[in-house]
């Protein structure tokens, strides 16, 4: 499938670059994306593999010993694929890859939950409902409007705080001018307390983004796969691109 | 025509597949895929005009300025923004759900008592009030309030409800804070001090949290300078991981590594402006710390300590080491070492006038007419009643330091609006507001250049929420004490009034986001100021110069503290945990996100020992293991893990996620007799 | 008391007996239904899946159970299409075990998926791209069928035969079958491999990725292989415990070695096949992925061992003893290769879709564990004894072999 043919002139294409070595990894972006998506708290039972998390952090380390044993916190989201291996495989096309923004749609009202989408995803970033979603009495107070809330038996997963980029458009509309690019910021990117993470547009050539992905110290992980993801991860360290480039922590980590 | 069952059964079928062409199990259908969406039990977002407000912070003292989505008036989404002199807009995972404690699930929701049976009954406030005060009435040893967040008003409150009678305890995180300890090596105190951050170039650090908190989350990554990091630290923290160099340093060293440093630093002649009698002083006492005695304590090495001190320069570098939320205060003797070293470094910088203070200020209401100690200087077992005051500390004290202060049959009483750890152990639990329930004087650090800042409420308080200012007028009422300076019936009152007294006194300068800074030409009303409290203004104190000239005592570096060496216990116990991972009071339910569904939490699956340590010590991974300390001890899983050092057991300290052992928290293993318990001695053994 | 619903000439158990064979199916039936009940009512986080373990032990259960169904298919292919006559002796019983595998299957892929009442919207917006759409297109045509084939079995049952309109629609599906059995072995060609096609398309999955004819990963034919080769294995095994069970002479020796003999052949062209596969993928596919096949279990080398057992003792030595007459002459070799060939299925299917997902596929990953609840564990019973039950009633009511009456005069 031609990405390049079907992508309408002018549209855009929204990547992120996260810099490892600034993550400290306080979760803050955990805590922003699901604030800001109307992710319930964990329901009793929820652990690190059941519990939706859209954003996640990990923490990846170089396998060796103190004194020399290191560790990167790398926050995992939805890499945004321009090839993505859960758009072929959803059997009612609730995923879609959406030209205008490069964003990978999931549509929840369309998942039916055979969850096979998530079995396709390497990034392991999508999350699926198994509880329904429950708030601290009141607590739907704080809920957002801009984005629905989703009942159990569906998959989830970041779509790049889509709802605030149509909110900007809006205000741009109603205000007769264009959008520029700088409105429309994911909640994990603002959440950042040490920055650490960019958002913009790849089609601009001065974006932050495109200026992160053409760095040396730019890498996506498990590239050979061939997903083209859009997130790039940033680091100085030569250890993690080593790992990152193979799927399976073996003999190639061990590398310093 | 006879209608047989045969006619029937043509016609019901007949119709049955007649309806295929009719729309009506079509729209069934279509109807049913609108039903999965809207599901009565799902909860549907309430639309409202969308506004903005700011407020701020109020979990931790750092008080991060706050930007708050509304949709109508209800806060949906907080982002942090820089308000203050010092802040950047980095907020931390708790700040970021303030906004839904409010609704926190844990909220206490009346009064409670401890009934003789040992169980928590409610009660009626009158009741509880009445208790308390008969308490305070016919206490025979001290009446103490520990108050966890001092320089607030209501502090100041508490000073003039205790003038003459009790005695204000401070957490050891408080009384022995960094900045106390430096102001401590001054021979006259220089008022409150501060450190521009915009000029630090050069941050070294002893075991502090830098990376992750400096004043603020993120304070140092977003300076606009690259500010270089070196950090001395035993574990690798997330702050010596992310560090431009880390220096594995034997648990519990610092004193030794900074006298060795600034033994290096006199020789380059650091101290050549100082007072003679200073500079001597302070070479006899670092002379015997040569690198190779400080390699056989610490075990850095001569070339390393030797090139950090090149790297520390006059004027750009800034030393820090301080609290830790989960371990708390360092030894006071290593503490003020490491603050020596601010002081060569001239890092002390331009030291800060104090703001002449009002004699009607609320928040320095009583400010010398009550004792204020630091609780592990508190005899043992000489409080009689105790009234607590942590909801705002932004860290959890470990209850055993506490107990060991209690005289038996102690009162103790809780203000606090979830029951959190110190709640379960009291006898009379009041509750107070949630966070964004009410407004808030959010001071900035007491030690730290005086500012003022406001929260603001978004939504009522419990109907049994109590407001402390009201809990002591009425226990003021029955006891008879009225107080002066901090006289008000609320807190927004005592705001209010706080408000009239800096306008009046016209000292200080006001910041706004967005906006040039206002001074008191601008602002000639309390009202006016309140205003612009609303709109994320902070009141900063005036920046001055000290005409003295600096001196210095050096008494405290000579102290050594009251551990004696437990032979027995050969290992070290280090409790970590990350920064805000304070108190359940500062934990909306979504920080589940990161303490539970995710993996950030990877010391609280037991004790982690480095593998070799394991295997000298043949600690076999499937039998049952105690981790001994003199304090107690606790049932463990001992998990491999090469990152800790050789002789060291590492857990967690916080008290958020799951837990794998008996007690609340392994920090109620440090002892009530020691001043720090960054390292407990420990030894572990067979169950 | 029911001896006027038997077949005339069959000797059957009296019915109290029946009902306590019966009884224990019925009762973990229903035991099942309820842990079915539980997840639909309350949501699946009472299963073991989690994010990691997306597919659990239903969806091995589903592709379990749909391979060693193929009996049906393709004794009926063999038997309608290819005139193996021999093989009309079980045809009955294939279809019957072939309706209840595709039936359970679906029962419990209902349960397994989030929303069950959005479960026509594979129908409504299919993906052309992905297997999935293509899997639940066949399967439900299929079952469709099977059902089909399976009625006309029972409306030959003494009782229901007196019903004038019944004897004529049973007559009349008669003469279609040969087209029944065409379409499907159409049908289940296609989703047989497209379950294959599920995992071999994964290209984030270097674990199961393959290479491909046209759209079609390896898996896809790999997978219609295999269950060309476990249905006939499935029918002789199911066959000889049912007589075993029942203490009858079901069919004749004949039938058992003809079964066997297909099976062979076919286990021939897998293990050749399967074996060429791994090693292209060990060699080629995998690496091209920036994975060495030596790193998947480097923490757990137990595991590799799986995959060799899977085409060594579940593959060849099956196809060994099919493929020597004197061994299949003997019933007890003949049943043995039947359980091996069986596990060997069980043994992939488990690898395909447990362990792939146990796997890393990050850097920071672990190899991870999992082990279905006990309400995935009841559901999964369910369809067990819902099998059973069938199988049973079809057994007593229906006539299920054909020489069983010949062979008991004898």
């Amino acid at each position: 499938m031609s990405r390049a043919k079907e992508k309408p002139e002018g549209a855009p294409r929204y990547a992120m670059t996260i810099d490892l070595d600034k993550c400290t990894g306080c979760g803050a972006c955990m805590v922003a994306c699901a604030v800001e998506n109307n992710v319930p708290p964990a329901q009793s039972g929820a652990n690190d593999r059941n519990g939706t998390t859209l954003m996640r952090v990990y923490a990846m380390s170089n396998k060796q010993v103190y004194p020399h044993a290191k560790q990167v916190f790398v926050p995992m989201t939805c890499q945004q694929c321009e090839d993505p291996p859960c758009e072929t495989v959803c059997p009612q096309n609730a995923v879609e890859y959406d030209w205008t923004t490069g964003i990978v749609a999931q549509i929840p009202v369309r998942c039916l939950g055979c969850r096979y989408c998530m079995v396709a995803c390497p990034y392991h970033a999508r999350a699926f409902n198994w509880w329904d979603p429950t708030w601290p009495e009141g607590m739907e107070a704080t809920l957002n409007p801009d984005i629905s809330t989703r009942s159990r038996g569906t998959a989830e997963k970041c779509n790049f705080c889509h709802h605030r980029r149509q909110l900007a458009r809006e205000r741009a509309v109603h205000e007769d001018r264009e959008m520029c690019e700088d409105e429309y910021q994911p909640a994990c990117v603002e959440a950042c307390p040490v920055g650490a993470i960019t958002f913009g547009n790849l089609e601009d050539p001065n974006s932050a983004v495109s200026k992160g992905f053409a760095k040396p110290e730019a890498f996506a992980f498990v590239e050979k796969l061939g997903t083209k993801p859009k997130i790039r991860y940033l680091s100085s360290q030569k250890w993690v691109h080593d790992m990152a480039r193979s799927g399976v922590p073996g003999k190639e980590a061990t590398n310093g | 025509m006879i209608v047989t069952r045969r006619h029937i059964l043509k016609l019901l079928g007949g119709g049955a597949v007649g309806t295929i062409f009719s729309p009506i199990p079509w729209k069934l259908l279509r109807d049913s895929s609108v039903w999965t969406q809207n599901w009565s039990w799902l909860p549907v977002p309430q639309r409202g005009p969308v506004g903005s407000a700011y407020s701020a912070c109020t979990l931790c003292p750092s008080g991060c300025g706050l930007k708050v989505r509304t949709i109508g008036g209800r806060p949906v989404l907080v982002n942090g923004i820089s308000n203050t002199a010092w802040g950047k807009g980095g907020l931390c995972p708790a700040g970021t759900a303030i906004h839904q404690m409010p609704w926190h699930p844990a909220q206490l929701r009346s009064v409670k008592m401890r009934q003789s049976d040992g169980r928590f009954m409610e009660a009626k406030l009158d009741v509880a009030l009445a208790a308390v005060a008969a308490a305070i009435k016919g206490a025979n040893g001290t009446v103490a309030i520990l108050d966890g967040r001092p320089g607030r008003l209501i502090s100041g409150a508490y000073r003039e409800f205790l003038a003459g009678k009790g005695v204000i305890v401070q957490p050891p995180s408080v009384a022995r804070s960094s900045m106390k300890v430096l102001r401590s090596l001054f021979k006259e105190d220089p008022g409150p001090l501060a450190i521009d951050v915009d000029q630090v170039k050069t941050v070294v650090s002893f075991s502090a949290s830098v990376l992750e908190n400096f004043g603020q989350p993120g304070l140092l990554q977003q300076s606009p300078k690259k500010i270089r990091t070196i950090q001395f630290e035993a574990i690798q923290s997330r702050t010596a991981l992310k560090a431009d160099q880390w220096v594995p340093i034997k648990p519990g060293t610092e004193r030794e590594i900074a006298l060795g440093l600034a033994n290096l630093l006199l020789k380059k002649g650091y101290a050549a402006n100082w007072d003679e009698e200073d500079r001597t002083a302070l070479e006899k006492i670092c002379a015997e710390w040569t690198p190779s005695k400080v390699f056989a304590a610490s075990g850095v090495d001569e070339a390393t300590l030797t090139s950090v001190a090149n790297t520390m320069e006059i004027g750009s570098t800034v030393v820090v080491a301080g609290p830790d939320a989960v371990g708390g205060p360092l030894a006071i003797e290593a503490e003020a070492s490491i603050q020596t070293l601010n002081l060569l470094l001239g890092s002390v910088g331009q030291a800060i006038k104090p703001v002449k203070i009002a004699a009607d200020d609320p928040a320095f209401g009583a400010i010398d007419a009550v004792e204020t100690k630091d609780l592990t200087d508190v005899p043992a077992q000489s409080i009689e009643v105790l009234i607590i005051d942590m909801a705002m500390a932004g860290y959890a004290l470990p209850w055993n330091l506490l107990a060991d202060k209690l005289a038996p049959k102690a009162l103790v009483v809780s203000l606090t609006p979830v029951l959190d750890d110190l709640a379960q152990h009291s006898q009379v639990v009041i509750p107070t507001a949630l966070p964004f329930t009410t407004v808030q004087d959010i001071p900035g650090h007491p030690d730290f250049l005086r500012s003022v800042r406001m929260a603001q409420a978004f939504g009522a308080p419990a109907d049994d929420a109590l407001d402390p200012v009201d809990f002591l007028n009425r226990l003021g009422k029955i006891l008879g004490i009225n107080r002066d300076v901090t006289a008000a019936d609320s807190l927004s009152e005592l705001i209010e009034k706080q408000a009239e007294v800096l306008v009046n006194a016209k000292e200080g300068v006001v910041l706004q986001p967005k906006k040039d800074p206002a001074d008191f030409d601008d602002i000639d009303e309390a009202d006016e100021l309140l205003k612009r409290f609303k709109r994320g203004a902070c009141f900063v104190a005036a920046f001055g110069q000290i005409d003295t000239a600096l001196k210095f005592s050096f008494d405290s570096l000579g102290i050594i503290s009251d551990e004696t060496k437990k032979h027995d216990f050969t290992m070290q116990l280090i409790l970590t945990g990350g920064v805000e991972r304070a108190s359940l009071a500062s934990r909306s339910p979504i920080l589940s996100k990161v303490d539970q569904e995710s993996g950030l939490n990877p010391f609280a699956d037991g004790a982690h020992v480095n593998p070799e340590t394991i295997a000298n010590l043949a600690l076999l991974p499937k039998k049952r293991w105690v981790v001994n300390t003199p304090e107690g001890s606790i049932k463990v899983q001992i998990r491999p893990d090469p990152t800790v050092p050789p002789g060291v057991i590492l857990m967690s300290g916080a008290p958020n996620g799951p837990k794998p052992w008996d007690v609340a928290n392994p920090v109620e293993l440090a002892s009530p007799g020691q001043k720090s318990w960054r390292i407990i001695p420990a030894v572990i053994k067979e169950a | 008391m029911d001896k006027t619903a038997i077949s005339r000439g069959l000797q059957r158990a009296p019915l109290g007996q029946f009902l306590l064979w019966l009884g224990p199916w019925i009762a973990l039936l229903v035991f099942g239904v309820y842990c079915a009940y539980l997840c639909l009512r309350y949501g699946l986080h009472l299963t073991n899946m989690d994010n990691r373990f997306a597919f659990g032990a239903w969806i091995f259960l589903d592709l379990t159970v749909i391979a060693l169904g193929a009996g049906a298919f393709f004794t009926g292919f063999l038997l309608y299409i290819l005139k193996r006559k021999e093989l009309r002796a079980v045809i009955n019983s294939a279809v019957t075990i072939g309706f209840i595998c595709y039936s359970g299957a679906v029962v419990i892929l209902m349960v397994d998926v989030g929303q069950p009442l959005r479960a026509w919207f594979t129908f409504w917006h299919p993906n052309v791209h992905s297997m999935l759409t293509e899997v639940t297109f066949c399967i439900t045509c299929y079952l469709g069928v099977l059902a089909f084939e399976y009625i006309p079995i029972l409306l030959k049952n003494r009782k229901l035969r007196q019903i004038p309109s019944f004897l004529v629609f049973e007559f009349n599906m008669h003469k279609v079958m040969y087209v029944l059995a065409g379409a499907g072995t159409f049908l289940s060609f296609f989703h047989q491999g497209s379950l294959g096609g599920l995992y071999g398309v994964l290209n984030g999955r270097p674990f199961v990725y393959r290479e491909s004819f046209g759209i079609w990963p390896t898996t896809f034919f790999l997978f219609i292989v295999s269950a060309a080769a476990a249905g006939p294995s499935f029918i002789l095994l199911t066959t000889w415990i049912t007589s075993k069970v029942t203490k009858k002479r079901l069919v004749t020796q004949e039938v058992y070695e003809s079964l066997g003999k297909i099976s062979g052949y076919i286990l021939i062209g897998y293990v050749l096949f399967k074996t060429i596969d791994t090693l292209v993928w060990i060699s080629m596919t995998a690496p091209g992925m920036g994975v060495h096949p030596d790193s998947f279990f480097a923490s757990k080398p137990g595991y590799t061992a799986l995959h060799l057992l899977e085409v060594t003792i579940f593959g060849f030595l099956p196809m060994a003893i099919y493929m020597t007459k004197r061994l299949r002459s003997q019933i007890k070799w003949l049943v043995t290769a039947a359980v091996l060939t069986c596990l060997g299925i069980v043994v992939n299917r488990y690898i395909l879709t447990i362990q792939t997902l146990a796997l890393p596929t990050l850097p920071f990953d672990e190899l991870l564990s999992y082990m279905p609840s006990w309400q995935e564990t009841g559901a999964f019973l369910m369809v067990i004894a819902y099998g059973m039950i069938v199988y049973s009633l079809s057994f007593r009511y229906a006539n299920l072999f054909p020489l069983e009456r010949e062979l008991q005069r004898n």
